[in-house]
C-alpha cells in the first residue's frame, strides 16, 4: 500500500489533469499516453496473428485503448473524466508495490517494511518509456478493476475507456448526463478504494 | 445578496467529491430511482428523495437529484426557475446556483439556440454580470488569468461589449468576485486608458448597499481586469421576461431603490448613463444593485463597444439629450433612463417600442409617452415628470425621485424564506410517510442511523450484492407498502449472494419489523421473521448494537415478555452508548411502561442527538401527548411538520391531539390539508383518524359511516385496534371490547399502549378492560 504523501501527490495530480491544469505532468502525461497507445496497437496487432482467444479478455482493454485512438477520441485528455490517468497511475502504485515488497522479501526482515517509502515521483515516472511489462499490467489491472463495477458502472467504464464523450454515452444509455458523470465518479471512488484494500 | 462564501472555504467544490464511497454508492441507487420515476413523469418532489439524509450527504445528493430534474425538465422544454427552488431549498442557495449554472453551461453548447425556453432563464439567474446571455459556455479560463496570483477563475458568467465575466475566487480570503476582463482594443489609445482610469477610480469610490461596488482594477499586460462585487440574483430585463410586468408597489420599490444608489454616485459627482432594466440586479433579498458604475460611462463618452449591442440596446431609455450630445447628460438623464425603466416594470415595455432606430430616437425627443391605463393618477404623473424632455423640468436629485415614489412603494422585505431563521433543528425532512404506526416512526431512524454511522464489517461485498441492499435501505426509507415489499425481495437475494451480509440481515430483520409495525401484514406474519433475523445477526456479530435493538423491537412490539426486551434494550444501549435510536426506541419501552417523565427526558435526549431527524421531533410530540401535555404534543408536532410538510403521520398525530383538545375544527382543517397536499396515498391512518374524530365530537353518523370502511378492510389488515378506539369512543363499549380482545388475539404491536393511550380513558372505569392490562403485566 502507497503511503500517505504518495497518496497527496497522486491526488493532487490527478486533481491537476482534471482541472485541465497547465502543469508539468499534463505535457508529460499526453506523450506517455500517446506511447502507451502504440504500445497497446502492436500488442493486438500480435495477438490478432496469434488469433488466440485466451488471451482475448486481457486485450479488451488495449482494445479499448486502440479504438478510441484511432477515432481521435482522446485528443481532448484534460477531460476530468478520462479514466485512463487514474488507472496509469493505480498500474503504477502497484507496480511500485511489488517491486517494494520483493526487496523486503530479499532482505527478509521487517525492519525494511517499517522505512519511509519513498514517495511516487509522477513526473519522474511519466518521464520514462512505457515498458511492455507495464502495459501488460496496466490491462490486467484494467480487468481486475472492472470486475468489481456492477454491471451498468461497468458499461460505463468501458464506454469511456474507449473514449466516449460523457453526452454520447448518455445518449446511447438513454440517461441523463448527470447520471453519466455521476457514475463515473462512484467508479473512481470504488477504484481508489479497491486499490487500497488490495 | 452578496454570495458570501463558506467559512470552510468550499464553496465551489463539489459536494460528491467528498462523499465516501459508500455514501456515494447509495446516492446513486437513489438517483437512479428518481430517474427512473422522471422518466415516467411520476417523479415525486426532491424532498421526498432526501428523506433521512443530512449534512453534507443531503447537500450532495440535493446537487444530484436537482441537476437530474433541471436536466429531464430543460429537455422537456419546462421553465425552471431558480426563486421556486430558492423557496423550497433556502439554506442551500450555493447548490441550487451550481446547479442552474451548470444547466445553463450544459444547455447553451456553443452554436446552440439560445432562445430555447429553459436557456434564458436559466442564464438569467446565473451570470448577472453577462449581458450577452446565450454567450454562457464552457471555457477555460483565459490564459491571462490562469495563473493569477490573487484569483482563481472559477468559472466564465457571461460576455458583454467589453468582454468577458469571470466568476473567480480570492485565493487566501476565499471572497468570491466578479472579474471583468476589459478587451483589449477598448482601450487601443492613451486617451482611452486614461479615460477609463478615471472612470474606474471614481467608480471604485462608491460605496452603497443599492450600488454593485468595484473593488480595484488592474492591468495584467495590454489587459485590463476590473475586480468587482459578485452579486447573486437577477436582472430586472430577465425579471421582465420571465415574469412579465410587476405590480405597481414593486416596480417603484425596485425603482426608488435604483434612485438611492443613483443618488449616492450623484453626491460623488457621478452619472451612470446606462440605467436600463439589464443593469439593475435584483438579489434574493429584494435589494436592487445597479451594475457597472464607470462602465457605462466610458463607454457613453467614447461610444466604444457599440458594436456589441450596449448602445443599441440602450436607445429605449435614453434621454433626449443623452441621444444629441453624450457629454451633456448628467444625473437627470439618468433619472430619464430610471423613468422609461419604471414605466417598463410596469406596463412590460419601455414608453416608445416601436419603430426603427431612429424612430424611437425622434419619439424620445419629441412624443408624450402614452398613458399606463392602470396607473392611478398620482403615479402617472411622477412617471411624467421623470420622462420630461427638458432636464430642467424632471426631478433634479434622485433622492426626490426616491421620495415620490415612497407612498407606492411595497415595504421592504426580504423574502420570507431568505430571513426565516434557521430552525433549531436542522431539518431532515422526511417525506409522505403514508402509514405510520407509533412504534413505526422508529425505524425511519434507524435505517438512517445505518446510512450515517455504521462502517461495513464486512469490507468486500460483491458489487451486485452491495448493489441490492442499497436500494432496498432506500426502499425501505419511503415507507410504503409495496417498496417495501420488493425491498424485503431485494434483502433476500442479496443474503443469497452474500449470507454473511449483517447490515442486510438486520435490514430485513427490521423490513419485517416495519410491516408488522405500520400494519401492512398480521403480526403472526412478520414479527417471527423480524426476531429470526435478528437472532441470526446476533449470533453473527453478537456485538452489534444495532442487532440487539432489531430483536429488541420484535420482542417488544410482538413477545409479551417486557424483561426480555428490556435486556436487549439494555445490551444495544452497552454496545453504543450514543445510539440515537436506542433512546428513542427505549423512550417508547418506557411511556408504554407508564414512565412517561422517563420517556420524555430520554426522547428529548435522542432529538438532541439526532439533531435533524424530523421523526424524532414528532415523536417528542406523542410522548408528550400520551403524557397528557397536549399542547406542548401540538408545538413539537407543529415544529416537525414545519421541517417537513408532506410527514402525514405529524399531520394526523396533530388532528388526533386537537380532537383531545376539543378543538374539531383544527383537526379537520388537518385532514383537508392532507387531502389538498395528496397525503393520501394509504389512507386507512386518515380514515381511522377522521372517524375517531368525528366519533368524539359527536358525529356518530359519520364516523360510522368510516367505520364500515375500516371494518371492511380488517378482515385482511389489523385494523382491530384503531376500530375499538373508534367504537370506544362512540360510548359503544361492547363493540371496543370486542374488537380490543382481537387486538390482543392479532398481537397488535398497539396492545402494550392501552396502558397510556388516552382514547381508552373512556373504558377504563369498566371492569372488562383490566383483563387486559393484566394480560400485558402492567
Amino acid at each position: 500500500m502507497a503511503n500517505s504523501s504518495a497518496d497527496a501527490s497522486i491526488t493532487q495530480w490527478i486533481a491537476d489533469l482534471k482541472d485541465g491544469r497547465e502543469t508539468a505532468a499534463q505535457g508529460l502525461w499526453e506523450l506517455y499516453f500517446d506511447r502507451l497507445v502504440g504500445l497497446a496497437r502492436t500488442k493486438l496487432a500480435a495477438a490478432t496473428r496469434r488469433s488466440a482467444d485466451e488471451e482475448d479478455v486481457a486485450l479488451s482493454a488495449f482494445k479499448s485503448l486502440c479504438l478510441g485512438a484511432a477515432k481521435g477520441r482522446f485528443r481532448e485528455l484534460r477531460d476530468r473524466d478520462n479514466l485512463w490517468p487514474l488507472l496509469v497511475v493505480l498500474t503504477v502504485r502497484k507496480a511500485q508495490d511489488l517491486v517494494k515488497h520483493e526487496r523486503r522479501q530479499k532482505r527478509g526482515g521487517n525492519l525494511a517494511a517499517s522505512a519511509p517509502q519513498p514517495a511516487i515521483d509522477i513526473e519522474n515516472f511519466l518521464s520514462r518509456e512505457p515498458t511492455p511489462e507495464l502495459s501488460a499490467m496496466l490491462a490486467e489491472n484494467c480487468e481486475r478493476l472492472l470486475e468489481k463495477l456492477d454491471p451498468a458502472q461497468r458499461q460505463i467504464a468501458q464506454m469511456k475507456l474507449e473514449g466516449h464523450a460523457n453526452a454520447e454515452i448518455a445518449t446511447q444509455l438513454a440517461c441523463g448526463l448527470r447520471t453519466v458523470e455521476r457514475r463515473l465518479d462512484l467508479i473512481r471512488k470504488s477504484w481508489d478504494h479497491f486499490d487500497q484494500q488490495v | 445578496m452578496v454570495e458570501a462564501s463558506r467559512p470552510d472555504g468550499k464553496a465551489f467544490s463539489d459536494p460528491r467529491e467528498e462523499l465516501s464511497l459508500d455514501a456515494a454508492r447509495r446516492q446513486d441507487v437513489i438517483c437512479e430511482q428518481f430517474e427512473q420515476d422522471l422518466r415516467g413523469s411520476s417523479a415525486a418532489a426532491i424532498e421526498h428523495y432526501l428523506n433521512g439524509t443530512a449534512g453534507l450527504e443531503r447537500t450532495a445528493l440535493l446537487r444530484e437529484l436537482l441537476a437530474l430534474e433541471l436536466e429531464y425538465r430543460a429537455a422537456r422544454h419546462e421553465q425552471v426557475r431558480l426563486d421556486d427552488y430558492l423557496t423550497r431549498f433556502p439554506e442551500n442557495r450555493e447548490v441550487l446556483r451550481l446547479a442552474f449554472v451548470e444547466l445553463a453551461a450544459k444547455s447553451a453548447p456553443p452554436g446552440s439556440d439560445p432562445t430555447a425556453c429553459f436557456t434564458p432563464i436559466a442564464n438569467s439567474k446565473t451570470s448577472l454580470h453577462s449581458i450577452n446571455s446565450s454567450a454562457i459556455a464552457i471555457e477555460s479560463s483565459p490564459s491571462i488569468l490562469a495563473d493569477h496570483p490573487e484569483y482563481r477563475i472559477l468559472r466564465r458568467l457571461g460576455v458583454g461589449g467589453m468582454g468577458a465575466v469571470y466568476l473567480a475566487e480570492h485565493r487566501i480570503m476565499q471572497r468570491l468576485v466578479a472579474l471583468k476582463v476589459i478587451r483589449p482594443e477598448i482601450l487601443a489609445n492613451d486617451e482611452a486608458q486614461s479615460r477609463f482610469d478615471r472612470e474606474i477610480k471614481a467608480a471604485g469610490r462608491l460605496h452603497h448597499s443599492n450600488i454593485v461596488t468595484a473593488y480595484h482594477a488592474e492591468r495584467v499586460g495590454a489587459t485590463l481586469i476590473l475586480v468587482m462585487e459578485y452579486v447573486e440574483g437577477i436582472d430586472l430585463a430577465h425579471r421582465l421576461a420571465e415574469c412579465g410586468p410587476l405590480p405597481i408597489p414593486q416596480a417603484c420599490e425596485f425603482a426608488r431603490q435604483a434612485a438611492l444608489g443613483l443618488q449616492h454616485a450623484h453626491e460623488s459627482g457621478l452619472a451612470h448613463r446606462d440605467i436600463k432594466p439589464q443593469n439593475l440586479i435584483l438579489t434574493g433579498e429584494n435589494q436592487i444593485k445597479i451594475l457597472d458604475f464607470g462602465l457605462a460611462h466610458f463607454v457613453s463618452e467614447t461610444g466604444q463597444a457599440t458594436q456589441a449591442g450596449t448602445i443599441l440596446g440602450s436607445v429605449d431609455y435614453m434621454a433626449p439629450e443623452q441621444a444629441s450630445d453624450a457629454h451633456s447628460a448628467g444625473i437627470r438623464a439618468d433619472i430619464y433612463s430610471l423613468g422609461c425603466t419604471l414605466y417598463e416594470l410596469i406596463s412590460g415595455h419601455p414608453p416608445f417600442p416601436s419603430g426603427s432606430l431612429l424612430e424611437r430616437l425622434k419619439s424620445h425627443a419629441a412624443e408624450s409617452p402614452p398613458r399606463i391605463e392602470s396607473l392611478p393618477i398620482e403615479l402617472w404623473s411622477i412617471l411624467k415628470r421623470m420622462l420630461e424632455k427638458d432636464p430642467a423640468r424632471r426631478y433634479q436629485e434622485p433622492r426626490d425621485v426616491a421620495e415620490a415614489l415612497k407612498p407606492f412603494c411595497q415595504t421592504v422585505e426580504g423574502s420570507a424564506e431568505a430571513k426565516r431563521p434557521a430552525p433549531k433543528l436542522v431539518g431532515r425532512r422526511v417525506k409522505r410517510h403514508r402509514r405510520a404506526s407509533l412504534i413505526g416512526l422508529f425505524l425511519v431512524v434507524l435505517v438512517t442511523a445505518w446510512w450515517l454511522f455504521w462502517k461495513p464489517l464486512v469490507p468486500d461485498v460483491s458489487p451486485n450484492a452491495q448493489r441490492l441492499y442499497d436500494q432496498a435501505v432506500f426502499q425501505l426509507s419511503l415507507r410504503r407498502v409495496e417498496p417495501t415489499k420488493n425491498a424485503i425481495k431485494r434483502l433476500q437475494e442479496t443474503l443469497e449472494i452474500a449470507p454473511n451480509y449483517l447490515k442486510a440481515r438486520i435490514a430485513l430483520a427490521n423490513a419485517y419489523n416495519l410491516q408488522g409495525d405500520y400494519g401492512w401484514e398480521m403480526p403472526d406474519e412478520v414479527f417471527p421473521k423480524a426476531m429470526a433475523n435478528a437472532l441470526k445477526a446476533i449470533e453473527a456479530d453478537p456485538r452489534s448494537s444495532d442487532a440487539h435493538l432489531a430483536m429488541a423491537f420484535a420482542i417488544n412490539a410482538y413477545d409479551d415478555d417486557w424483561r426480555k426486551a428490556e435486556a436487549e434494550y439494555q445490551k444495544a444501549f452497552d454496545l453504543d452508548q450514543k445510539s440515537v435510536d436506542a433512546h428513542h426506541w427505549y423512550a417508547w419501552f418506557l411511556v408504554q411502561q407508564g414512565h412517561r417523565d422517563l420517556a420524555e427526558e430520554e426522547i428529548k435526549r435522542a432529538a438532541e442527538w439526532g439533531a435533524s431527524q424530523v421523526v424524532v421531533i414528532a415523536n417528542v410530540g406523542r410522548i408528550q401527548y400520551f403524557a397528557g401535555s397536549y399542547d406542548d404534543a401540538v408545538a413539537s408536532f407543529e415544529q416537525a411538520i414545519s421541517l417537513d410538510p408532506g410527514f402525514a403521520k405529524a399531520r394526523l398525530d396533530l388532528a388526533t391531539t386537537y380532537v383531545e383538545l376539543g378543538k374539531l375544527g383544527e383537526a379537520l382543517d388537518q385532514f383537508k390539508l392532507m387531502r389538498d397536499q395528496g397525503l393520501t396515498e394509504d389512507n386507512r391512518d386518515l380514515i381511522a383518524a377522521r372517524a375517531y374524530a368525528f366519533a368524539r365530537c359527536g358525529k356518530p353518523r359519520e364516523a360510522r359511516e368510516l367505520l364500515t370502511q375500516l371494518e371492511a378492510l380488517a378482515t385482511a389488515k389489523p385494523l382491530a385496534y384503531d376500530i375499538a378506539t373508534i367504537y370506544a369512543a362512540l360510548g359503544d363499549k361492547d363493540t371496543a371490547f370486542k374488537w380490543l380482545e382481537k387486538t390482543f388475539v392479532q398481537h397488535s404491536p398497539w396492545r402494550v399502549f392501552v396502558k397510556i393511550d388516552p382514547r381508552w380513558n373512556g373504558l377504563r372505569g369498566d371492569e372488562r378492560f383490566k383483563p387486559f392490562l393484566r394480560r400485558e403485566g402492567f
